[in-house]
Parts: C-alpha cells; sequence; structure tokens
C-alpha cells in the first residue's frame, strides 16, 4: 500500500507527496503530459528533442545537471509515445537543489543555438547507435505504420527519419515549450524522506510563480478497426530470419488491461511459459520467442515475435504461433497456470514498491491518467481476471482480420 | 512574487563526506558454514545469493562455466526444467543465476510468505542439476544465434576483442566466445565442473531483507546440515598476455558508426591508489557532467555517450574509455580523447569541478545503497575480494582529501597515451 498525499497549486501543477523515513535520499519526478503522439506528422521526433534540450539551461541557471551534482544528486529522464518523465534523486537534505532546477526549467529555457545544434547531432548518432546501427534495430520503425494508419502512434519516439531531426527549428522548441511545458500540463511527485508541509512550501516558493498555459485539449485521431490481415516482408543483413506480429487491443485504463498482460505472462513470461516449453524447446522452430503489450495511454498492440532456427519457413513459424494463439481461444486456462502469472504479477508489484524512483513514476503516472490512487489497486485488478475473460478476449482479438505480420528476412 | 525569489543563486546545501554504512551482520549454521544478512526494509521479501567459486577462471573448456551457471536450473533427478520454474513462478519467487570471470552467483528473490516452498526448490537445483541433453541443445542452438547476432554489432566486437588485446587470448579475462566453442560443448564437462565447483560449503551466502528468526531457521535446515559438501575447486595461474602494438582497428564497411575502446590493465581493488583512481575516473568519464561527455557529447555532438570505467576482478582488472561515434568524426574524436587526457597529466583540475566530483561520487554511494538488496550487494562487493567494511571508509577519506596535484599524479602514472590500448571498430 503507497501512501501519498495530494495539492493543486493556483497554476494547475498537480503535486503528491509520498513520505518514506526509511531512505536517506528524495526524488523528485515530473511527468509532462506530452509525448511523441502529439507531434506534427512532418516534424516527428520533436518530443524525444525537446527532453534533450531540457538539460541545456534554462532561464536563470546556465546548467542543470552541474549544480545538481554538486549536492549529490543525479537525474535522467525519457520520453515515449504517450509522456515525458523527469527524474531526479538528491540526498534529502538538499531537496530544495532540486526545485530550483525544476522550477527554473519549467520556468523558461534558455533557449540556446548552440543547445540546440548539439544535441540534434546527438539525437541523430542515438537514431544511428539504436535503430540504424544494430541488428533488427529498424523494426519498430517498419511495424508502427505497419499498425496504425491514422493515429501518430504510427511513428516511433526517435522519429520517422532522421531528416525531421535535422529539420527542427529554435521556432518549433519555443512553441513546444509554452505549449506543453506549462505547470497546468504536469504532475510532480516528491518521495523518500521528505516532509508533507516542507514540500508545500517549497512547492509554492518555486513552482507557485510559474504562470499557467493554455489547457491542452488532446484530440487525436482514433486509429480505425482493422478490417484485413497486413503483412510485410523486409529483407535485411541480419544472421537470422525474425517473425513479429502485432494486434490491437484496448488502453491501458481499459477494463481489460491487466488481462492482456496476464495474457503475455502465460505465453512468455520465465522459463515455464508456453512459447518457450512447446516453440523453442520441444519442437525447435525458434531460438527466441516473446510475447508482450505495448501499455499505451491510447489502445494499442499485442505483439508476438519468434528468432526462427535455420530451415524453418516464415510459413511453419507463423501456423506455429497461430497455434498457441488458438489454444488460449479453445481450452480454457487451468487454475494453476492462471494463479501461477497472478502470483508473479503480485510479486513483482511488492518488489516494485522497494524502489523510490518506482514508486514515485507510478504516482505520476497513474494521476496522469486520471487517479494517483489507481496505484493501490493493481494487485487486486490482476487476481480479479479469469479463464473466461482471457478465452473471450483471444476469441476477438487474435484474429486474422486484426493482425499485422512482418517477415524480418535474413540477406542470406 | 518573481521578484522577490532570486532564481540564479542557488539554494544552500549541505555537503556529506560519508554515508552511515549499514553493516551485514552474520550467522553460523549447523555445519560451520557462515551466512551474512542485512535486515532493512519495509516489504516482506527475502533474497538470498550464493556465490560459488566458479567463474570462467576455473574452467578447462571454454564456455564451460557460463553454461553451467545458465542451464543450473533447467532440470533435476526429479524434476524438468518446466516443472522447476512453474514451481517457482507458482509462488511469484524469481531465480537469477549468472557467472562472470571469477564467480558463479545465485540469487533467488521470494516473498517471505513463500520462503518454505522455495528455499528447498533451490536446494534441490543446487545440489541435484543434471543439464539435461536436450535443454543444452537448445541451448546451444539459442546462444549461437545470440553470439552471430551479436558479432554484427560494432559495440559487442569491440569489446570482446579489446579484453583479449589486454590479457591475451588464453587468459581467462581476454578469451571470447566462437561459435566453435559452442559446438564442441559437452553435457558431461558441464556436469563435472558443477560438481566440482557449485558446492554448498564452499560458497558465500548473504541474505537481505526482512530477516528474522524464522528466515535464519529455514536457511540453516536447507543449507546447514552435514549433507552438504565442499568443493574441491583448483586454482590454476594464468599469465596474462598484452598486446605490443598500441593501435588496432576492425574493419566493417557497412558501419555507419564506429567503436572506440582506449584503455589498460589495472591493478585490483586493494592496491592504495586505487579509490585515488577511481576518482580521477569519474572526473574524466564517470558520470554525466564528465569531461569526456561535456567535450565530446555536449560540445561536439559526435556521440550518444562516452564513458569511462574501472572493471575489478579477483586477479587484475582494467581502465577503459567508451564510446560509439559517427564514422565521420572517428578521427576526430579520437583526437579530443587524447587532449582530453593529456590535459589532465598537463594541468591542475579546478577546486570548484573537483568539488562537484567529490560531491556526485559520496551522493552515488548513497543512491546506490538505498534498500536491503543494495546494502547486500555493498557487502559482496567487498567480501567475495577479501577486503572488509574499511575498504568503503577509506573510499570516504580518499575522497574527501583528495586534491588537484593527486589527480595530476595519478592520470601521469597511468593515463599516459603510450601506455593505452586503443581499438577502432567500423570506420576511421
Amino acid at each position: 500500500m503507497i501512501e501519498y498525499k495530494k495539492f493543486t497549486l493556483d497554476n494547475g501543477l498537480r503535486v503528491l507527496v509520498h513520505e518514506d523515513s526509511s531512505t536517506p535520499l528524495a526524488v523528485v519526478n515530473i511527468l509532462y503530459d506530452v509525448g511523441a503522439r502529439d507531434e506534427d506528422p512532418d516534424k516527428t521526433g520533436f518530443a524525444h528533442l525537446f527532453e534533450h534540450l531540457m538539460f541545456g539551461g534554462s532561464v536563470n541557471v546556465p546548467n542543470f545537471d552541474g549544480p545538481l551534482q554538486r549536492v549529490g544528486g543525479e537525474n535522467n529522464a525519457f520520453t515515449n509515445n504517450d509522456v515525458t518523465n523527469y527524474y531526479l534523486t538528491v540526498p534529502a537534505e538538499n531537496l530544495e537543489t532540486g526545485f530550483w532546477l525544476e522550477s527554473d526549467r519549467m520556468l523558461s529555457l534558455a533557449f540556446s543555438d548552440k543547445s540546440l545544434e548539439v544535441q540534434r547531432q546527438v539525437v541523430i548518432e542515438e537514431f544511428r547507435q539504436r535503430y540504424l546501427n544494430q541488428p533488427y534495430g529498424d523494426v519498430w520503425l517498419l511495424l508502427r505504420p505497419l499498425v496504425y494508419k491514422v493515429h501518430p502512434y504510427q511513428w516511433a519516439t526517435i522519429g520517422k527519419e532522421v531528416r525531421h531531426i535535422e529539420d527542427a527549428s529554435m521556432r518549433d522548441v519555443k512553441d513546444f515549450f509554452y505549449r506543453f511545458y506549462r505547470p497546468n500540463n504536469a504532475v510532480m511527485v516528491v518521495a523518500g524522506n521528505v516532509q508533507f508541509d516542507e514540500v508545500k512550501q517549497l512547492a509554492e516558493k518555486w513552482f507557485g510563480p510559474i504562470p499557467a498555459g493554455e489547457a491542452n485539449k488532446r484530440m487525436l485521431p482514433q486509429e480505425p478497426e482493422q478490417t484485413e490481415k497486413r503483412t510485410l516482408e523486409v529483407e535485411r543483413d541480419v544472421p537470422f530470419d525474425m517473425i513479429y506480429m502485432a494486434f490491437h487491443i484496448g488502453n491501458r485504463m481499459g477494463e481489460d488491461y491487466h488481462a492482456w498482460d496476464l495474457i503475455t505472462d502465460i505465453l512468455s513470461r520465465g522459463k515455464s511459459a508456453r512459447l518457450l516449453n512447446e516453440l523453442v524447446k520441444k519442437r525447435g522452430l525458434f531460438s527466441d520467442a516473446n510475447a508482450f503489450i505495448s501499455g499505451d495511454a491510447d489502445p494499442g498492440m499485442i505483439i508476438v515475435t519468434g528468432k526462427l532456427i535455420d530451415g524453418v519457413s516464415f510459413e511453419q513459424a507463423e501456423v506455429s504461433i497461430w497455434e498457441q494463439l488458438d489454444r488460449l481461444k479453445s481450452t480454457p486456462l487451468d487454475f494453476n497456470e492462471l494463479q501461477k502469472v497472478k502470483n508473479k504479477a503480485e510479486a513483482s508489484h511488492v518488489f516494485s514498491e522497494m524502489e523510490a524512483l518506482n514508486v514515485a513514476y507510478n504516482l505520476a503516472y497513474f494521476e496522469l491518467l486520471g487517479d494517483a490512487s489507481m496505484v493501490n489497486t493493481e494487485v487486486e485488478k490482476y487476481q480479479a481476471v479469469t479463464a473466461d475473460q482471457i478465452k473471450r478476449l483471444a476469441n476477438t482479438a487474435l484474429v486474422e482480420q486484426n493482425c499485422s505480420v512482418i517477415y524480418y528476412k535474413s540477406k542470406k | 512574487m518573481i521578484g522577490e525569489l532570486d532564481r540564479t543563486k542557488a539554494p544552500e546545501f549541505k555537503v556529506m563526506e560519508s554515508v552511515n554504512l549499514l553493516e551485514a551482520e552474520s550467522f553460523q549454521l549447523d555445519n560451520g558454514n557462515t551466512v551474512y544478512y542485512i535486515n532493512a526494509g519495509a516489504q516482506d521479501v527475502f533474497r538470498i545469493e550464493l556465490l560459488f567459486n566458479a567463474g570462467s577462471w576455473y574452467q578447462q573448456k571454454a564456455l564451460v562455466a557460463g553454461s553451467a551457471s545458465k542451464l543450473l536450473a533447467e532440470g533435476t533427478s526429479n524434476r524438468s526444467a518446466e516443472a522447476l520454474a512453474s514451481k517457482m513462478d507458482f509462488y511469484g519467487a524469481f531465480l537469477q543465476s549468472k557467472a562472470d570471470r571469477d564467480f558463479a552467483s545465485v540469487n533467488l528473490y521470494t516473498l517471505n510468505k513463500h520462503l518454505g516452498e522455495t528455499l528447498p526448490v533451490l536446494k534441490e537445483i543446487l545440489t541435484d542439476a543434471v543439464y539435461p541433453e536436450n535443454e543444452l541443445k537448445t541451448y546451444i542452438s539459442r546462444e549461437k544465434q545470440a553470439l552471430i547476432t551479436n558479432q554484427k554489432k560494432v559495440s559487442y566486437l569491440a569489446s570482446s576483442n579489446f579484453v583479449q588485446l589486454l590479457f591475451g587470448e588464453k587468459h581467462p579475462y581476454g578469451r571470447k566466445a566462437s561459435v566453435e566453442n559452442y559446438n564442441s560443448l559437452r553435457r558431461i564437462d558441464i556436469l563435472e565442473f558443477y560438481q566440482k565447483n557449485y558446492q554448498l560449503l564452499d560458497c558465500q551466502i548473504v541474505l537481505s531483507g526482512k530477516i528474522g528468526e524464522k528466515q535464519l531457521q529455514l536457511v540453516n535446515q536447507y543449507f546447514g546440515g552435514e549433507d552438504v559438501e565442499r568443493g574441491n575447486t583448483e586454482v590454476q595461474g594464468f599469465e596474462s598476455r598484452r598486446t605490443s602494438e598500441r593501435e588496432h582497428f576492425i574493419s566493417k564497411d557497412d558501419a555507419i558508426q564506429s567503436a572506440i575502446k582506449i584503455g589498460r590493465p589495472i591493478f585490483t581493488k586493494d592496491h592504495e591508489d586505487y579509490h585515488k583512481l577511481s576518482v580521477v575516473n569519474t572526473l574524466l568519464g564517470g558520470y554525466f557532467g564528465s569531461r569526456l561527455m561535456a567535450n565530446i557529447r555536449e560540445d561536439k555532438g559526435y556521440t550518444y555517450g562516452i564513458g569511462s570505467g574501472l572493471a575489478s576482478f579477483l586477479h587484475s582488472g582494467y581502465f577503459v574509455i567508451s564510446t560509439e561515434v559517427g564514422a565521420e568524426v572517428c578521427s576526430a574524436s579520437l583526437t579530443e580523447i587524447y587532449k582530453e587526457l593529456e590535459i589532465l597529466q598537463n594541468e591542475l583540475v579546478g577546486q570548484e569541478e573537483l568539488d562537484i566530483v567529490k560531491n556526485y561520487m559520496i551522493g552515488r554511494f548513497q543512491s546506490n545503497t538505498d534498500g536491503p538488496f543494495a546494502w547486500a550487494d555493498a557487502f559482496t562487493a567487498i567480501n567475495k575480494h577479501g577486503l572488509d567494511y574499511g575498504y568503503y571508509r577509506d573510499f570516504f577519506k580518499t575522497v574527501k582529501d583528495i586534491t588537484p596535484e593527486d589527480i595530476r599524479t595519478m592520470a601521469q602514472k597511468y593515463l599516459r597515451k603510450e601506455d593505452l590500448i586503443e581499438l577502432v571498430v567500423g570506420k576511421r
């Protein structure tokens, strides 16, 4: 059970406080309600490039990292399709330094040309290192536009292409900042060895004077229902064939989210999971096979992947995966198998509550989705999943007309 | 209100010179072996780590130590891999097993309420693994594919070839895996290695989480009896053969980035210069604000990341600078890296920068030791090298007392270009 208290500043910044005196640390987590899905289709990769610019100096503080490191702190950030998250840890005595730094970059950035030029290069190198200079690295750049035809999930966080990053201008940077990086578009969580009253006073002092921005109403085009199977075949200089199969499912807040999560656990979590035992070990078709969900705020995907053993054809590989999916549709799970994945989900949840950074992010994320208290009902929701629900979901969503397949072929 | 608040001025802060150490307690098992434990944290969880002298240092044939570790839970006389995993998974437990050059480590994470069910399974795995032939076959096919895929990555080629240049291809710290090694892997070699090196009377056991009487009793019940044995690990000596050439290049025509490694073999953790060099390493490339990051990423934009580090093994170690840079800026990056090394040897670091490094290192120590598992890791990190908590007290003292002159001396002693081996993989 995660205890927390909440208040909202006049400018709309929501602040949640989780007190934990067992740690000497304090965590400040600021989650901005903006991700790659909010980008213009011609300017993709921008939310992530912007995240880099948040470290390039703010209006009153020329350098973000140095002053934080000087007080024994460290920090990082990430961007995904839904959100952008900034987090730092400091010795609890030096909490105020975190407030000073984070509030100044929410007030305004320095908008330095040098920072834009350098970070543009850094992000291009990141694009190359993670997506282009890696075997199978471009698969997300291929799969997303196959699965999504309308919704902005059709591009990856890094962007559609390097050119979009090359073209980003200072004007784009400023517009983005004043539109999305406003207190009313963010949630702050302060956790660790902190006191609620102290946090409240610091928040009013450092964040209170920041003006609110206009309310941001997100109006994204919703993906229409898929009506026929989509396939794509590519050939790359990789050593082995791989298959990727994706299906549309519901969103993070949907009532079936936890059931979908358990379905992927049944298929591929741990060494007792089905894909490993049936397809890798017993039948020797794959050297590796996995299933996972994207867990997005808007309707997401379940993805099944397999790395083919030499001599196995794509058709054989695909049929064998369908057999495992069909098994979920026809045969109800027995009690032990379902209880196993539920227990595992519960244990993971308990272990994840040991990390202050994790607790802070989860509180912020659920608050952004609508209600932080959902952090405490996750285990119940996993326990409430039924064998019938899993069977029903498999029958509805794990079907041909909802499927996108990539045959990622090795050039030999 | 904006007028009243001077945002250009940093708030007051407290400098920390050390961290209160949470030291491990010890408990003697009926068979004489000692168990160390950290009792802390709010959650009712339990972790046991067992550390065996079963790293690749002890193997007679390639890949045997790593395979013995990765296949440890793939079957016992009574249970198949799937049955063992189902049992652990049913209780929500996590079993991790990994081997490095010196040690094999086995970790079980479990909720305390299931300890009575999961500990006996762990014991079964540690005393009766049988390494079934079919599991070995699956494993070999998977690992071979992973290796072949890795060999396409400049970062992997750089890491695996670099240690070979530092220690020699026959040395356990320098050997790299080949597809042929997998083809000649035999079940009997793995089984014999396991029987010789995974013995419960010869391992270091560390518990962490919520540890009370009940947990200690259960550990004693399963691991404290006379039915466990002492191993007969043979400690072999090896001579390391460092390459005589300084510059090395592996060409990869289709690379759009090149991987760079620059470094040298270095002493073990008990050396008098270890903590000092560790400060120099942090300053140079050990944190986000380091000189290499500030120059090569934040000023030039040549890379997504660059860093340096110290690797410490039981019998040796190494220092290395690593990065992946745009192929077209590879030689410019090399020039800048050597320039930073020169500056460290010729100029004195300013007090402000040194203070940042010092405070960062203590803060980092604090955040790395948060929670019972982290404190157990801090204990294992010294215990496996035969060191005690004095090691950390020396660390705090060195960080507090080190001067700009000390830093320059260390750089002159250990970071001269002519002593460093350089490897580039990709294009230059």
